[in-house]
């Protein structure tokens, strides 16, 4: 059976994940293929305008993979955190894609709870039921699948970028063979890109922002990099009474980050009409007031925006960057 | 205490009666151009405008009165904006004043927001005092819902005209002056009789239309430019899906007594049943569909749909809305509200849409009529 994946949403977290699983059960994983104007065009056709960027272009992913595999797998996973949500976006995704789809895509939801081990055993065990195996297959299958997400963790904290994590690795075993992909750590400015991740890695919505941005000499710091050290921000009065999952990341980055006085600016990248970051604009710009504040843009895109605005803003924000800082290095 | 906070349906004279008996200033004003500007001059440019309408309230009123000390925000733990109320609220207000108070209230603990209102009080006022003027309180907004409830239904077809607003002012002012539950008893009884009185039941409008949507929009008239009313006047009886005294009903429901109606549009537990065909989580667009999809199913001529400019939970819900307007063959009207929207163009699309819902009223009948020939 091929099992398809859309790139979006949850894609550039579990990914890894999933592909091992399915992958050991003996089915072929398909990802849908990266964005492109066609599939853009599919998603804004069938959804309507008030919605953000992104979540058309999920819609395209996923009519894209329609006539390319048997079964759709669209989970809808309830946030890592205890207390938290994902943007409401995110939750109703599956019940809108079984509206708009009907029959004519067969879909496989499922709720995956990632924050209890032994609630998510149990759905995986229901997926293994769903397939009709016997215990052990699935069972090895789930602890392969288990130990590749933990490694994957592992390189995205040490700074490896997620989307290539997710493009090279065919199996799970040659996994480690990445390292000479590694990010150097050389360079003089360090710059904070807050963002979620299913479209900061996008390359074609973004216009390779993060690969510009490296060619500029810059390094690039995103909030998915380091978590375990930024657990600490928990503390900060804003982010202990923030709901959403992805902005609390983002802050939480923001805030470690301004307190080490460890960035010289911030890149808050956005999407018209997003939900979570109509409040980030100002709270990140709140917190930065509060410390050593460091030049902070507020770059908001949607399907209209050209590379050439976008390129001529890096450009005067990176000026403005590295002539702060040779201000303040040499009084 | 002088404190100020941000109108919501009818719990804002409520809630001034309660917190005036705790010895507290409440000022209050009703919405205006200028209040508007400030909030949208001061919010963020994405956020809804419910939340750029309470900021804009409390900056206005905390220009006007030089000796305000506290303004009250309240928030929810819930994936829509709503979550980011309280703390944005505060960044905003205390950026720009810092002598202000701000009471940061979360409506999803009930218990714990009861201890902080009493807080209010301070040492004058005991629990048993405090527990009394509360479920007056609770009372007295019920009042209001229903009164208000019947006044969108009778003031399509009433004898006297415009009698039924005139009871709705003067029942208004008596429920905020009454101070105990028998009082309030007699007022609900006197008004509800004068309203039904002036009821023409026999030239009784044929067409009635729903409307739902996002609460601040189904129930602030200066956001919505009152389309109730509007509606009433072309004839046509409205009834709405949000009632604030429906959400502390159904909160006493879960303790086990609920008297109303298990076919009642406005019964959450009903609507949820209906929308589990359409949304399998539960987090608020299911409110919006249910409500359609009970309406639908009872004969309502129509549908009014409501919603400020880029709510999340609601434009979901438009999705699933376009289905069932097929499915059962009924009339939408979907509205976007925002600080941009100007009254001329919801008037001109009421009127449509009332127009077209009086031509498919017609040929319906005539075909009943033709076919029983």
């Amino acid at each position: 059976m091929i099992i398809g994946i859309p790139r979006t949403m949850h894609f550039y977290n579990y990914f890894p994940m999933w592909k091992t699983f399915f992958s050991r059960l003996g089915h072929i994983v398909q990802a849908s293929e990266p964005t492109n104007r066609s599939l853009i065009d599919q998603g804004l056709s069938l959804v309507s305008e008030d919605k953000c960027l992104p979540y058309k272009i999920a819609l395209g992913h996923v009519s894209s993979l329609k006539d390319r595999c048997d079964l759709v797998f669209i989970p809808s996973i309830s946030s890592p955190d205890k207390k938290c949500f994902f943007c409401p976006n995110v939750i109703y995704f599956p019940d809108v894609v079984k509206l708009i789809f009907g029959a004519s895509l067969p879909i496989l939801a499922i709720g995956i709870d990632q924050c209890h081990y032994r609630k998510m055993f149990k759905t995986y065990s229901q997926l293994g039921k769903i397939f009709s195996y016997d215990s052990r297959t699935f069972k090895a299958a789930y602890q392969q699948a288990i130990k590749v997400y933990a490694d994957f963790n592992v390189l995205v904290n040490y700074g490896y970028r997620a989307d290539d994590l997710c493009s090279h690795i065919e199996y799970a075993d040659t996994y480690f063979d990445l390292k000479s992909n590694r990010v150097k750590a050389e360079g003089n400015l360090v710059i904070l890109l807050l963002g979620y991740n299913y479209y900061i890695y996008d390359r074609y919505i973004t216009f390779d922002l993060v690969d510009k941005l490296k060619q500029m000499g810059l390094i690039v710091v995103t909030p998915d990099m380091h978590q375990d050290k930024i657990i600490e921000a928990n503390k900060n009065e804003i982010v202990s009474s923030l709901n959403w999952y992805h902005s609390k990341a983002m802050l939480k980055a923001a805030l470690y980050y301004l307190k080490r006085n460890q960035i010289d600016g911030i890149i808050n990248l956005a999407f018209f009409n997003c939900t979570t970051n109509a409040a980030n604009t100002k709270l990140v710009e709140h917190i930065n007031l509060q410390y050593q504040s460091v030049p902070l843009m507020n770059l908001i895109m949607d399907e209209h925006s050209s590379e050439t605005g976008i390129l001529t803003r890096l450009e005067a924000f990176v000026d403005t960057v590295s002539n702060l800082k040779k201000l303040r290095g040499n009084p | 205490m002088r404190l100020t906070y941000p109108h919501f349906a009818n719990l804002t004279m409520p809630m001034k009666w309660l917190l005036e008996k705790l010895d507290c200033d409440v000022v209050l004003e009703s919405h205006n151009k200028r209040s508007l500007q400030l909030g949208v001059q001061n919010a963020p440019e994405l956020m809804c405008i419910p939340f750029k309408l309470a900021l804009g309230h409390t900056l206005y009123m905390i220009d006007k009165h030089q000796n305000l000390d506290s303004c009250a925000i309240i928030c929810e733990n819930h994936p829509c904006r709503i979550c980011s109320y309280g703390i944005l609220f505060e960044a905003i207000i205390k950026e720009k004043y810092k002598n202000i108070n701000v009471l940061n209230y979360n409506y999803s603990e009930v218990f714990n927001l009861t201890r902080q209102l009493k807080r209010i009080g301070g040492e004058g006022t005991s629990w048993l005092q405090f527990v009394r003027y509360y479920f007056i309180a609770i009372r007295k907004l019920d009042i209001l819902d229903q009164l208000e409830r019947m006044l969108i239904k009778i003031r399509a077809s009433e004898k006297k005209v415009s009698a039924t607003e005139l009871y709705y002012t003067q029942a208004y002012n008596d429920v905020y002056k009454a101070d105990s539950l028998k009082t309030l008893n007699a007022i609900f009884r006197h008004y509800q009789n004068a309203m039904l009185e002036n009821w023409d039941q026999n030239n009784r409008s044929y067409v009635r239309v729903l409307i739902v949507g996002e609460m601040d929009c189904q129930t602030n008239y200066f956001l919505n430019f009152n389309i109730q009313k509007k509606v009433n006047l072309m004839g046509i009886e409205v009834e709405r899906s949000f009632w604030l005294s429906q959400v502390i009903n159904d909160f006493f429901h879960l303790m086990g007594s609920d008297k109303s109606n298990k076919n009642e549009i406005i019964r959450f537990k009903t609507i949820r049943n209906e929308s589990k065909a359409y949304f399998e989580h539960n987090i608020g667009a299911e409110l919006t569909v249910g409500a359609s999809v009970l309406c639908a199913k009872q004969r309502y001529n129509g549908i009014i749909h409501v919603m400020p400019f880029a709510c999340t939970l609601e434009t979901t819900a438009a999705t699933a809305l376009r289905i069932i307007s097929i499915n059962y063959n009924i009339p939408i009207l979907t509205l976007l509200l925002d600080e941009q929207t100007g009254e001329a163009g919801i008037v001109t699309r009421l009127e449509a849409f009332v127009d077209l819902l009086l031509q498919k009223h017609k040929r319906i009948s005539r075909a009943v009529i033709r076919s029983s020939r």
